[in-house]
């Protein structure tokens, strides 16, 4: 793994260095390349931090998407018992076909195992690895002082920790991975995480890396809350934040109370494990159901956990590309606080099949609130979508493409928050489709959404926008394709986790494993769009798409490594495009639509502005 | 004890609220006053001697008067008084009462968030019945499932139990108060099934009679005495089994010989009170 | 008050160094120090939160085991002795009340009793620890009181009572694993106030182990009727 990114060797010659001759780009080098990575490795510098987080997540990304790809190819035929007779001999043979992980021509059983592995280790790593982590701790760490006019977060060290604990408990899970892997599911459901391999120390690795990235991700949200409440800039109230940065705070809310519950849920199963001490475990007459309710507490927090982040990157995105005030600030930002207050009380809904009727009911009726915020914000990223002055960047492209994904990912949800369908729908495919809207096609999306948008701040290189065009379009059109067609065998019938199926399942899956490998190629010309913008790259402007908020007006690509010049004052607020007008950093470069008629402008200099 | 907010020292002056920040955080360096401190300590004491005392009490009356006093009475009461022993905590000692409010309010949504977690997997625990009548046969009871068929790990730990004894006794060594505790009850459940004692337990037997009854035997329990809170019907053990809900043979009136009873018996809760296999008895009949 | 002024050491030339929490300086994205101790303090009520919630996963593992096993659980309580945990009890709450004082004695920049009541506070947990050891875990090691699999006490009354036992020894071990962290952080800090580390100017970490200490405290006067009393 790169765990010490260099995104850019040759140092950031900008010509605005004058006023801050200490304050250099915070990509600059320190000399040799033993100084740089030593500058790297020991840098409290959030930018440092979310660049660090970036590009270990993207590989973990990588890995995860790999496992998954492994899914789908054995998923393109299924499996078959092949009995071949042999006219010459008169004997007939026994094959099978159709099963990549085969590990002998006949072993149906040991093939399905290795598949078993090989999606828990798909599902553990996008979940703990990639999903979690993916926002907060890249984009929101890069962002979240900017946006506040801070210098930095509020415990830099414990930031700087909170990596290196997310490497750690990665090694716990590759080593476990290596090993070869586990098949406990990624929710290390009992009994499959006390009775498989008993004894084998791959099972606590894994739990423990689970365990351990959950201090990772604890550091974080206890960072950004302090930052959000102690660190904004003179003149910011809490409705003059942008909205990321709300996004940012619920999601940290609920990293903060929710994850040490998952803490204490997998210590309990190590020492289960251990000493056999019969908490979880039916055979040592624990109780399952109640490591359901355990894990769920947790993870159902954290599917908000997942999501909120996207969500604050689509308010951001679709604000600036629409160049208009978001419609209904405050309904957006209080929505992020619903969601998190809320989803601490539906974690039943993954229990409908195993927990008792009046708890399930109980859950049913209260998981529906949860569709309240979200509709609030998606209407409200409509409403400012309506007569906006449409940029369609890259980055609009993925945000459009998030509003269509997760609004089919959250009414499905629908249908699985009720309970009597849910019963017919649990652990099929429709549960399958439905997470991966909303975590893929939700989170994901919103991250790429995120990632073109501010790559221009965070490496001050412009990327290829046409070539950005093209694997949009791949990941979506890959995406659907993948996805779409579990719904309707979900609905079916099919259920999950299993390693063959009925022929008249054989087109859905056949085009979901076409789809995947589209996702693929679209995320490959993604990485090469990405590479080529941080070797070739045009130089980006401090404001390449006229921002308002506080990274876009008051720091300079890449920002200097004190943040800004001076600290910023608000003036203006974060979505004031109807009266705020930023100068254009290089005239042509990007150009700005007029501003509306008849509209009082200010304009706002950039330090890019400033300094010429 | 008389300590006040206002600290005595000249170069501390007042500014212990420094300059300039006052606005946000005016909260943030109340000196909590010595008096507070102490009085805090004192009902903080106070409670915890009344926790202990109400425990007492209710004990006291159950078996006096002998009532039956609903569980629920003990563990509100218990937590009712912890709740009030951490009020004071917060408020005092961590100066909640003093401190910027935001601390306040992390405090609250902490328990609010506790309450959630605690109060909405009650009551599905509470509500389980159905589930539990179609997968009870799952959940093994005693923790088997890990070792031969149908040992659970109680059940080990008496067959554990006996070995050691049989050993100790066998190399004319002391037994711990656990073991000599656990020769008395064995001999009681041997006689309940009018079996015959074995060697080892006969050996122990007239050992203790020889030495007096204080032989390395409490009586009850494995520690020293368990004063005002050992329940006063406890002293024998098939007093306790009574009050449990579970049967010996003989008091269910099932018959006593091992033949009759053994397999009939075999899924019945009494099973656990089954004599361990000693070293010649006949292990129970497996199937 | 312009005393506070961290650029105005206030010393005359020659006279000696001023100890360091006179001369402390706050991070570079922090207005001043009260801003840092303020988002510092804020920061140990959220790691306290974390904290009480990681309890909460043992609370509920109580509740749901007395629920699903009250016999055993009952039986199980009696097997403990209530006056240890009595004791225990109040060795907490005093070393409470001793942080609370090394707090105050920080903020009044009383340096000996800082640094008394900072040793007090880590005896009480070293005192507390040691009873669990010798009185409660010792015997209970030895009569084979122990979870799951090490199981081995013969004088059970519920085959469940092994329940029991997983419990007591995972709740009172991660609590005793806090006990003993708060006891490295307060000999540390004991060890920092003869440097000079601790004053009206800077406290923070007297403040902070100090909360993380009341609120071990508050687990354990859960702990103690849940465990002892509750029968």
């Amino acid at each position: 793994m790169a765990s010490i990114p260099r995104p850019t060797d040759e140092p950031h010659a900008h010509p605005h260095d004058h006023d801050h001759a200490h304050d250099g780009p915070y990509l600059a080098t320190k000399g040799g390349i033993v100084a740089t990575v030593i500058d790297w490795a020991t840098t409290v510098d959030h930018k440092k931090i979310g660049v660090m987080y970036l590009f270990a997540v993207l590989f973990m990304f990588f890995l995860g998407g790999l496992a998954a790809l492994a899914v789908r190819v054995e998923l393109f035929e299924p499996t078959r018992t092949l009995e071949v007779y042999n006219a010459a001999t008169g004997q007939s043979t026994t094959s099978v076909a159709g099963q990549v992980f085969a590990q002998s021509a006949t072993d149906v059983a040991a093939g399905n195992q290795v598949y078993n592995r090989v999606f828990t280790l798909h599902g553990l790593i996008m979940v703990f690895l990639v999903i979690v982590p993916m926002v907060p701790a890249s984009l929101g760490n890069f962002l979240l002082p900017l946006m506040l006019g801070a210098k930095d977060v509020a415990f830099p060290r414990l930031n700087l920790l909170s990596w290196y604990i997310y490497v750690v408990g990665s090694m716990f899970a590759l080593v476990s991975a290596l090993a070869g892997g586990v098949d406990t599911g990624w929710t290390f459901y009992t009994p499959y995480s006390t009775t498989t391999e008993p004894g084998h120390w791959k099972v606590v690795s894994m739990v423990a890396a689970a365990f351990i990235l959950g201090f990772s991700s604890i550091l974080t949200g206890l960072n950004f809350v302090v930052t959000v409440h102690k660190l904004r800039a003179p003149g910011q109230g809490w409705f003059d934040m942008p909205l990321f940065v709300w996004g940012m705070y619920g999601t940290a809310i609920i990293q903060v109370l929710a994850t040490p519950v998952i803490g204490i849920t997998l210590l309990l199963l190590i020492l289960e494990r251990l000493f056999l001490i019969g908490i979880f475990d039916p055979r040592l007459s624990g109780d399952p159901v109640l490591f359901q309710h355990f894990f769920w507490f947790y993870s159902h927090p954290v599917v908000y956990v997942m999501i909120l982040p996207g969500m604050a990157i689509i308010s951001e995105v679709i604000a600036i590309y629409s160049r208009k005030k978001v419609f209904g600030y405050r309904a957006v930002a209080f929505s992020s606080l619903a969601i998190a207050a809320i989803s601490f009380i539906v974690w039943g809904h993954h229990l409908f099949t195993s927990e008792g009727e009046v708890a399930a009911t109980v859950f049913s009726a209260l998981t529906f609130l949860v569709a309240l915020p979200s509709a609030v914000k998606v209407f409200n990223w409509i409403g400012t979508l309506y007569k906006g002055s449409i940029e369609l960047t890259t980055g609009m492209w993925y945000a459009l493409g998030f509003l269509f994904l997760f609004s089919i990912g959250g009414l499905t949800g629908l249908f699985l928050g009720a309970l009597s369908v849910d019963l017919h729908l649990h652990d099929t495919y429709f549960v399958v489709a439905h997470f991966h809207y909303v975590m893929m096609g939700g989170t994901v999306i919103a991250f790429m959404a995120g990632l073109h948008m501010w790559w221009p701040k965070m490496f001050g290189r412009m990327y290829n926008e046409s070539l950005g065009k093209l694997g949009f379009w791949l990941v979506f059109v890959g995406f659907n394709l993948t996805f779409f067609p579990q719904f309707i065998m979900g609905v079916q019938g099919m259920p999950r986790r299993y390693a063959s199926y009925q022929d008249e399942y054989l087109i859905y899956h056949q085009l979901s494993t076409v789809g995947a490998f589209t996702l693929l190629a679209g995320f490959l010309v993604h990485l090469v769009n990405f590479a080529q913008s941080l070797l070739y790259g045009r130089k980006a402007p401090p404001n390449p798409w006229g921002g308002l908020t506080l990274e876009w007006t008051d720091a300079d690509s890449p920002p200097t490594t004190h943040n800004f010049a001076q600290e910023p004052v608000i003036t203006h607020g974060p979505y004031d495009f109807d009266d705020v007008y930023p100068p254009q950093a290089k005239p042509g470069e990007f150009t700005l639509p007029p501003p509306l008629p008849g509209r009082r402008v200010v304009t706002v200099a950039t330090p890019h502005a400033r300094s010429e | 004890m008389a300590h006040h907010a206002h600290p005595p020292h000249g170069h501390a002056g007042h500014g212990i609220e420094s300059p300039g920040a006052a606005e946000a955080h005016s909260h943030a360096h109340t000196v909590v006053p010595m008096r507070v401190l102490v009085l805090v300590l004192m009902a903080l004491l106070g409670f915890t001697f009344l926790t202990v005392l109400a425990a007492s009490i209710e004990q006291w009356v159950s078996a006096t008067f002998d009532v039956v006093i609903p569980q629920w009475v003990n563990v509100a009461v218990a937590l009712s008084i912890a709740v009030v022993k951490s009020l004071l905590v917060a408020a005092f000692f961590m100066a909640l009462r003093y401190d910027n409010p935001t601390n306040a309010l992390v405090a609250f949504f902490t328990v609010i968030t506790l309450a959630f977690f605690l109060g909405f997997t009650m009551i599905d625990l509470g509500n389980r019945d159905a589930v539990y009548a179609k997968k009870a046969q799952y959940i093994a009871d005693g923790g088997t499932g890990y070792h031969a068929a149908g040992t659970t790990q109680a059940q080990r730990a008496r067959e554990i139990a006996s070995q050691e004894s049989i050993d100790l006794i066998a190399r004319d060594q002391p037994l711990p108060k656990h073991l000599a505790k656990f020769c008395v009850l064995e001999i009681e459940r041997f006689h309940a099934q009018a079996k015959e004692l074995p060697e080892y337990l006969r050996t122990f037997q007239a050992r203790r009679e020889h030495l007096g009854k204080n032989y390395h035997d409490d009586g009850h329990g494995a520690h020293g005495g368990h004063g005002a809170l050992a329940r006063p019907d406890h002293a024998t053990p098939n007093a306790a089994v009574i009050r449990s809900g579970l049967t010996l043979p003989e008091l269910g009136g099932k018959g006593h010989s091992d033949e009759h009873h053994a397999p009939a018996d075999h899924h019945n809760p009494a099973d656990h009170h089954t004599p361990a296999p000693g070293g010649d008895t006949p292990a129970q009949p497996a199937d | 008050m312009s005393t506070l002024s961290m650029d105005q050491p206030g010393q005359a030339d020659g006279a000696p160094a001023p100890p360091i929490h006179e001369t402390a300086t706050h991070a570079h994205h922090f207005r001043d120090r009260d801003h840092e101790f303020d988002a510092a303090k804020m920061g140990v009520w959220l790691f306290l939160a974390t904290e009480v919630l990681l309890f909460s996963g043992l609370f509920m593992y109580y509740a749901a085991m007395r629920y699903l096993h009250p016999e055993a659980f009952r039986h199980g309580s009696s097997l403990l002795d209530w006056r240890w945990g009595l004791i225990n009890t109040a060795v907490l709450l005093m070393s409470s009340f001793t942080a609370a004082a090394a707090v105050r004695d920080a903020q009044l920049g009383r340096q000996g009793w800082l640094k008394l009541n900072l040793l007090l506070t880590c005896l009480a947990g070293l005192a507390f620890l040691v009873i669990k050891f010798v009185f409660e875990y010792y015997p209970k090691w030895l009569a084979g009181e122990l979870p799951g699999k090490y199981y081995t006490y013969p004088n059970w009354e519920d085959p469940n009572e092994v329940h029991w036992w997983g419990l007591y020894w995972a709740a009172t071990g991660v609590h005793a694993t806090h006990v003993l962290i708060g006891i490295g952080l307060y000999a540390w800090m004991f060890v920092r106030a003869f440097l000079g580390y601790y004053g009206p100017k800077r406290y923070m970490m007297v403040e902070g182990t100090a909360l993380y200490w009341h609120i071990v405290d508050i687990v354990w006067i859960f702990l103690f009727p849940m465990l002892y009393l509750i029968h």
